[in-house]
């Protein structure tokens, strides 16, 4: 019985939360890590055991993600011109200064490149090295995208905690 | 100033990144003070990084989907499962002896050391003979013990006398997975021993410890942290964990495999260990007095 399969079976809760925290929702979110897990397995072989293996399992998920993210949208997109008003559906999602107390509604607004490396180092404690090695950009890139996918948070999202922290620095 | 404060810093500063540079992290604070549009900023991206964890934090606590391990239970031939599976994993992991992670890994807290899981236990134990209020719900009878994702089979003691009253797999103090398991000779002869599981497949030999009327014994072996803890005297703990030592190793490599018996059974021609004292293998790094 190989070792490996040991090691996957404990990053799954944590696939759970980096998956949750990328999707929104948590069935979608346990299909992504279904599909994240199959291909671990049948990849297993390739895993240079050189790494860490919960690397190895965001770096897999992420790509199942960005593979699938072309039929997600196209789902979301029919959701909502069926259920929103008329002229929400129509204008472009941003410009309508839509300010969320839902930290989720929040970071779904984000691009997925952004959102991703907001939840590897912010939810998953990734330092800058391990998370631009897991999205195959440099650590540059991944600056930059944290810089921004940031910026959009903030203003999309305005929990009063925000406001919290901020006497606390001050 | 060594150069001025940039993005760069103020990204870092916000993700706790400059807690080792401390000069740095002074500068970015003394910048803030001057300047509340960018400390406003830092609030609220540490605002967002709280509100994450608020938000999916509890996840990595929630019981895994059978779906989701199912692929992992899978086996070529089928009819074993993952339970059985976990535990000849264990075993072959114990037997590989150092080549399955080469000490290419780190575990999960850098800071975890055998002393950090001595102090763990020491809690735990406490905790539970305190009647802790936190402890996880016994497992069933007869069953593995379960973690959050994998499980394994508790080892056999019967060839010692020591008959399994009690398991429970969960959360030690510190959120770190943790199993319990209770054993009872029947005739005021009693221990806990305590199971961590590990990345690093290094091994520490057994070493002793005692705080007041309970006595400590805990080693590395493989993929699991173990302690033994009891009110015996400490050579009679220190006898109860060389066996469960033994235990949970793999059998003779020349003896084939058990297959049916899912619990770690020693090789049947293994004499009760816990009759011989303190073995010349074990080196007993000394007793600590607290």
């Amino acid at each position: 019985m190989d070792e490996v399969k040991w090691l996957i079976a404990r990053e799954i809760p944590r696939l759970r939360r980096y998956a949750t925290a990328l999707v929104g929702d948590a069935a979608a979110a346990d299909d992504l890590v279904q599909d994240c897990l199959e291909r671990a397995l049948r990849k297993r072989h390739l895993w240079t055991r050189r790494g860490s293996v919960r690397n190895w399992l965001y770096r897999i998920l992420y790509n199942v993600f960005v593979n699938q993210g072309h039929r997600r949208r196209r789902v979301r997109l029919q959701v909502q011109l069926e259920d929103a008003p008329g002229a929400m559906a129509q204008a472009p999602r941003q410009d309508q200064g839509l300010i969320c107390d839902d930290i989720a509604a929040a970071m779904d607004r984000l691009p997925e490149d952004q959102r991703a490396a907001i939840v590897l180092t912010a939810l998953e404690g990734l330092s800058y090295e391990e998370a631009a090695a897991v999205l195959g950009i440099r650590i540059g890139t991944l600056r930059s995208r944290l810089s921004r996918g940031r910026e959009k948070l903030r203003a999309l999202y305005t929990g009063h905690d925000s406001r919290v922290a901020l006497r606390r620095v001050k | 100033m060594p150069h001025a404060i940039d993005d760069r810093d103020l990204l870092a500063f916000a993700d706790g990144l400059l807690g080792r540079d401390p000069v740095r992290r002074e500068l970015v604070e003394a910048y803030l003070e001057a300047n509340p549009d960018d400390a406003e900023r830092v609030a609220a991206y540490r605002g967002q990084t709280e509100a994450l964890h608020r938000r999916y934090g509890s996840i990595v606590h929630e019981p895994v989907p059978a779906r989701l391990t199912a692929p992992l239970e899978r086996r070529r031939g089928g009819g074993a499962g993952w339970r059985r599976a976990a535990a000849a994993v264990l075993l072959s992991a114990a037997a590989a002896g150092g080549g399955w992670l080469a000490g290419q890994w780190q575990d999960d807290d850098p800071a975890w050391s055998l002393h950090a899981f001595l102090d763990e236990t020491h809690r735990a134990y406490t905790q539970a003979a305190a009647g802790g209020v936190d402890a996880p719900p016994p497992a069933a009878a007869g069953g593995p013990l379960t973690w959050r994702s994998v499980s394994l089979m508790a080892p056999d003691l019967g060839p010692l006398g020591y008959r399994l009253v009690d398991k429970r797999a969960g959360d030690g103090p510190d959120g770190t997975e943790m199993a319990r398991l209770t054993y009872d000779a029947g005739d005021g002869r009693r221990f806990t021993l305590f199971l961590r599981p590990r990345w690093r497949d290094s091994s520490a030999p057994i070493r002793l410890s005692q705080d007041g009327e309970v006595s400590y014994a805990y080693w590395l072996d493989g993929p699991l942290a173990s302690a033994v803890a009891s009110r015996l005297p400490p050579s009679e703990t220190l006898a109860v964990a060389q066996a469960v030592r033994d235990a949970m190793r793999p059998p003779a490599p020349a003896a084939p495999r058990p297959v049916a018996p899912t619990p770690l059974l020693p090789a049947a021609d293994d004499p009760a260990p816990a009759a011989q004292p303190a073995q010349a293998s074990v080196a007993v790094e000394g007793v600590v007095a607290n």
